[in-house]
């Protein structure tokens, strides 16, 4: 039904979220990094679902850019929480533009319901 | 009676003499008393000795040792001699080797009848030892005369020298041995003669005479005398000889030649004496052992080492009785080796020790020695004390192992040190993007003026410190090898117009020119990291911005193919800014240092961003180097490895180059560089470029007379700008048509100075991109061409094309001037048709219109036709998809098969022509399913594509360039005209290009003579020339002459076809 983007540098986490989505009749594409998004084809998604803390690109910079791009476009915010501390990291994802935000490890209902509830918005 | 105690040869017998040859046949007798009387016949009939003295068969072993000198001597006794068939008679026979008769090589038998007492010997030798034999003597046989014959035959067969000196004569006899040393004519020679003519020899003779006249002998007495053979020295025994009265009567000298012997003597000590020196001054031990281990010899060194005082002491020991049982039992190993392989052991180094802990390390050489049969008797050993060298080696070897470990562990710590760094990463960047973030959602807050200059302070510092960690995050991952790397085909015109791009503001607002140049030839398409080349070059053009206040700053890349498809790019950023130090190139690419804190200061940055370009580098395959002069300006350069394709030799596009040929275009800049880049770029369109420094020297030409046929002026000029030259130009007749190009920087408006100012063509924004002067440049001289696409003719194929055969049609093309061509056609067919500039375009649209047909010109930027057709037909389904026909410049056999089998339906080549549309056009179904009753084709309108006949006419060129007939001539005159100024400017330059085997320039040449001869459709010659340059490398220099004198000759009858085409009219 929907378009998602999955970018998160675990592996595991990408596969299971694909497997989940798909099952519920989404097509999800994953990025390891989210380099694979630019300007031209961010907007054949209907939801960004984005880890935070990754080594590659910075998924607050993501975040950001995504909402200067495609002001409209749907971001849930996943954390794992930080090594010194998450501080107000999913609060400020929030503000920045991420409508839902989800700690690690998540529970895989959870993620359903919010995915959903963005999908179902119009 | 002749008593002697020396000699019992001479004693008295009477014998008869035969002497053999060497087969034993009896050659010459000598007759004793007369007793054996068929001696005669038996010498006349040569008849073997066996003949007569049958029992010599017996014998024959002896015989032959005798022959053969083994044996001296041989005797039998009672042996039968046969006189004839019946006479018999017993004789005793002594045979000797004939040392004195004829050939000497045969037998002397003294045969003595054995009635007579006179048998010498008693019985024969059999192992060839001389044992004197006692004789028993006949007296009454003793006749004196034959006494002194056989005491003759026997001196003389003696290998010793004889003299008997006979006192009562007073002369003496000198044997034949010891003649042979002496010019004598005879044997006995007077003592006075003697004194007179070998006066040395006398004396020597008469010496000892006290003695000797006393009855005394003389013995090993040592003479020199000089002889015919030389000085010589004799060893000599001197007996005197006394008669029946007491009275000594004679002196018997036997002497040797022992002047080999003294000399052979004295060669012995010195060699011997050499080998003591040598064997106890070299510092090396030597030691010579036998077979079974045992010294034999050493010398002083050895003898130091073994721990005993004289050499002497060591001979018949071995290692055991020396050194330690391990150390002998290991060199005794080695040593039965070389005994048994006979292979010499060279510089093993071992250790010896001794009992009780004394060890010393020496390199040790042992070598078998041989006998003269080959077999090894022994060797000899040689041996260097090398302990000091050894315990420095191994000091040396435990100090780098040393070293070793503490870099490594120096280098772990570092490693860690960064891994930690890089992985800690996200929880420091993060924070800091949420800062920036929040800032600015702040700023878009309600905010007064206070608190507006707090939040952008805090924003400014968030920025900066966001640089400064990801510059550090970048730098350790690629430290701790955490970069990986893209491989991904990108264009390099492009990636280098992007760099420019970015900082074309900043070089504007300093002043700065920025411009770029490719040389070629160069791949266009680079299979790499785009992002991380483009970080370097950023770093590197930010840089020499930034540390340049005026003049300009250059971007340029060369290509040299390493192997097939594998490239090394070299980039260059040249500058003309402030430069660098000695010292300051130094530690410019240390981490964490600026070249001068003051710089620093003054120019801000963090130092990292060349660390990390050159990491990148080093990456890629590559390094980096820097060339600067304090004052001057700096050079920036750095290699890369990587895989490229589409080889741009020079910059033609085919199809249009040829309108560029020959065109005259002044260049006028101030910037020195930047008139050569564009001299450069338009000289490898065919075009002649002027460079003009200022726009006075342009108008001081144009007045005498100079005519340009293009102008390319900087807009930002000292004195005389861009748009002043255009307006002075403007108000000329003659001068207003020159069409001229200006170039602006960036933020440069436009206003309405330069209104009305008609033969200003376009503006364009410096840094120019290849691409776009050319395309303005190739437009500028097209555009009349495209205006009078129209015509009577041309109506005949009206808009009712499209009409009768509806088809939505999707135009791929990237040239703006092919564009405008092709739309052109269609529009005359009553076809509107999409544009798209490249693949990714095409893929877009054909999302939004199912189209019935993609003209798809294959070379395009970005996406290629090739690759947007397979993307086609793998996204799109068979019914819906659209007809893709390929448009393309080369047109050569196999084509068709080509791009069939890449996808493709169809191929028109370009120039597109009206017919080979309407076929394609034809091809396609329309997806409304209209039937269409047959085209009403106006097939006579184009005309066929008739081979090409030898006289060229005008109407054929009009047809081949798709003009109607009535079609204005003169743009058809222009191009022919232009046609042929080019073309015989190639000819010219042709024959000397073949003749120095200038590969590269003939293939230029003839690459541009055919595109040109193709646009004017001039096939058989555009196809020659397109042969010429595809087999180019494979001719041999005489076949080049042939293949371009042929060409030369064609083309020429070609030019003077063309130079009749105005006449037709």
């Amino acid at each position: 039904m929907a378009n998602i983007v999955v970018i998160d540098d675990e592996e595991d986490i990408r596969l299971i979220l694909k497997e989940v989505l798909e099952q519920e009749g989404h097509t999800v594409t994953t990025s390891e990094n989210g380099k694979e998004l630019n300007i031209n084809n961010l907007s054949n998604f209907d939801l960004v679902i984005t880890d935070i803390f990754m080594p590659d690109q910075d998924g607050m910079q993501i975040i950001m850019e995504v909402k200067k791009t495609v002001p409209d476009m749907k971001i849930i915010a996943i954390s794992g929480g930080a090594f010194f501390g998450a501080g107000n990291t999913l609060k400020t994802a929030q503000l920045l533009g991420a409508r839902f935000t989800i700690n690690k490890p998540f529970d895989i209902d959870d993620v359903v319901e919010k995915v959903n509830t963005l999908v179902n918005e119009n | 009676m002749i008593k002697t105690a020396v000699n019992p040869l001479l004693d008295k017998f009477e014998p008869t003499f035969i002497i053999t040859d060497a087969n034993l046949r009896i050659i010459e007798h000598k007759n004793g008393n007369g007793t054996i009387k068929p001696l005669q016949q038996w010498k006349a009939r040569q008849c073997s000795i066996f003949t007569i003295l049958p029992d010599l068969e017996h014998k024959k072993g002896y015989l032959e040792k005798v022959l053969k000198k083994e044996l001296s001597r041989f005797e039998i006794k009672s042996a039968t001699l046969q006189l004839d068939k019946d006479q018999k008679k017993k004789v005793n026979i002594t045979i000797m080797p004939n040392e004195e008769y004829g050939n000497k090589d045969g037998l002397i038998l003294l045969v003595v009848d054995t009635n007579k007492k006179t048998a010498p010997g008693a019985s024969p030798q059999t192992d060839g030892r001389r044992k004197p034999a006692t004789l028993d003597i006949d007296a009454s046989l003793c006749t004196p005369e034959n006494e002194l014959r056989y005491f003759q035959l026997v001196l003389e067969s003696l290998p010793s020298c004889i003299v008997y000196r006979n006192l009562e004569e007073d002369e003496i006899f000198i044997n034949r041995e010891f003649l042979q040393y002496f010019d004598m004519p005879s044997s006995i020679v007077p003592m006075k003669q003697l004194k007179k003519e070998l006066p040395s020899v006398y004396s020597e003779l008469v010496e000892h005479d006290a003695k000797l006249l006393a009855g005394q002998p003389v013995h090993d007495n040592l003479i020199r005398i000089e002889t015919a053979k030389g000085r010589r020295c004799f060893k000599v025994n001197a007996t005197p000889r006394s008669n029946e009265n007491g009275n000594i009567v004679g002196v018997l000298y036997c002497g040797q030649d022992a002047t080999e012997e003294i000399k052979a003597k004295k060669e012995y000590e010195r060699e011997r004496s050499f080998l003591e020196i040598l064997m106890d001054n070299v510092p090396d031990t030597i030691y010579f052992k036998d077979t079974e281990g045992r010294f034999i010899r050493i010398n002083k060194a050895q003898a130091k080492v073994l721990g005993i005082d004289s050499p002497k002491d060591a001979i018949g020991k071995t290692d055991f009785d020396f050194f330690a049982p391990e150390f002998a039992m290991a060199a005794f190993q080695d040593e039965k080796n070389i005994l048994k392989t006979g292979k010499p052991l060279l510089g093993k180094v071992e250790k010896v020790e001794k009992a009780g802990g004394w060890a010393r390390w020496f390199s040790a050489t042992k070598m078998p020695i041989f006998d003269e049969n080959g077999k090894v008797s022994g060797l000899v050993g040689v041996s260097r004390d090398i302990t000091e060298i050894h315990e420095a080696k191994e000091k040396l070897i435990e100090q780098n192992k040393q070293l070793e470990k503490a870099r490594a562990a120096a280098e772990a710590a570092m490693k860690a040190r960064t891994a930690f760094v890089a992985n800690m990463s996200h929880e420091i960047r993060t924070p800091m993007n949420g800062v920036i973030g929040m800032t600015n959602l702040l700023m878009q807050t309600d905010l007064n003026d206070e608190q507006k200059e707090y939040a952008e302070i805090i924003l400014n510092s968030g920025d900066t410190l966001l640089t400064v960690i990801n510059d550090i995050l970048d730098f350790s991952r690629i430290e701790s090898g955490n970069v990986q790397l893209e491989k991904q085909p990108f264009n390099l015109r492009l990636c280098m117009e992007e760099c420019l791009d970015v900082h074309a503001a900043a070089a504007t607002k300093k002043g700065l020119e920025l411009a770029y140049y490719i040389k070629k030839p160069c791949p266009m398409t680079i299979v790499g990291d785009k992002g991380r080349l483009l970080q370097i070059l950023n770093n590197l053009t930010s840089n020499a911005i930034k540390f340049t206040e005026k003049g300009e700053v250059i971007l340029q890349v060369a290509a040299e193919e390493k192997s097939p498809g594998n490239f090394i790019l070299e980039f260059k950023v040249k500058d003309t800014g402030i430069g660098i130090s000695e010292a300051g190139q130094k530690k410019l690419f240390q981490p964490f240092s600026q070249v001068d804190s003051s710089i620093s200061r003054r120019f801000g940055g963090t130092g990292l961003g060349l660390v990390i370009s050159r990491k990148l580098v080093q990456l890629m395959g590559g390094d980096i180097s820097i060339a600067s002069k304090e004052g001057v300006g700096t050079t920036f350069s750095f290699t890369i490895h990587a895989e490229g394709k589409d080889m741009k030799e020079f910059d033609d596009h085919s199809l249009l180059a040829s309108q560029l040929a020959g065109k005259s275009v002044a260049v006028v800049d101030d910037n020195r560089t930047n008139r050569r880049i564009l001299s450069l770029q338009t000289k490898s369109w065919g075009m002649k470029p002027y460079e003009f420094e200022k726009a006075a020297d342009v108008l001081e030409v144009l007045r005498k007379g100079q005519h340009f046929d293009v102008g390319i002026l900087d807009l930002l000029m000292p004195g005389m700008t861009g748009i002043d030259l255009a307006k002075e130009l403007h108000k000329h007749d003659n001068l207003r048509q020159i069409p001229i190009i200006l170039l602006t920087s960036v933020g440069w408006r436009r206003d309405n100075v330069s209104d009305g100012l008609n033969n200003i063509k376009q503006f364009l924004t410096k840094p120019v991109k290849q691409s776009r002067l050319f395309d303005t440049i190739a437009t500028i001289f097209s555009q009349k061409k495209v205006q009078q696409v129209s015509g009577k003719d041309i109506q005949a194929m009206s808009t009712r094309v499209a009409e009768n055969w509806p088809l939505d049609i999707l135009l791929a093309e990237d040239n703006p001037v092919n564009q405008k061509f092709a739309l052109r056609t269609l529009e005359k067919l009553g076809y509107k048709a999409d544009l798209a500039e490249n693949g990714l375009e095409v893929l877009k649209a054909l999302e939004k219109k199912p189209y019935d047909l993609i003209l798809m010109d294959i070379q395009m930027p970005e996406m290629d036709g090739v690759e947007t057709t397979i993307i086609i037909r793998s996204r799109v389904a068979e019914e819906v998809r659209p007809q893709i026909v390929a448009l393309t410049a080369h047109a050569m056999p196999g084509d068709r098969e080509k791009y069939l089998s890449l996808g493709l339906d169809d191929y028109i080549s370009k120039p597109i022509k009206l017919e080979e549309l309407i076929r394609v056009l034809k091809s396609c179904k329309p997806k409304n399913g209209k039937a269409i009753a047959g085209l009403s084709s106006p097939e006579g309108g184009a005309g066929a594509e008739k081979v090409q006949e030898p006289s060229i006419s005008l109407a054929d060129l009009k047809n081949t360039l798709g003009f109607g007939e009535a079609e204005e001539d003169s743009f058809v005159f222009e191009l022919v005209d232009v046609y042929i100024k080019e073309t015989k400017t190639l000819l010219a330059e042709l024959p000397d290009a073949v003749k120095s085997g200038d590969i590269k320039t003939v293939c230029r040449i003839v690459h541009t003579l055919k595109s040109s001869s193709q646009t004017i459709g001039i096939n058989n010659l555009s196809e020659l020339a397109d042969e010429i340059y595809q087999k180019a490398d494979q001719y041999s220099p005489s076949e080049l002459v042939n293949v371009t004198s042929e060409l030369i000759s064609q083309t020429e009858k070609v030019l003077a076809d063309l130079q009749k085409i105005p006449e037709q009219q």
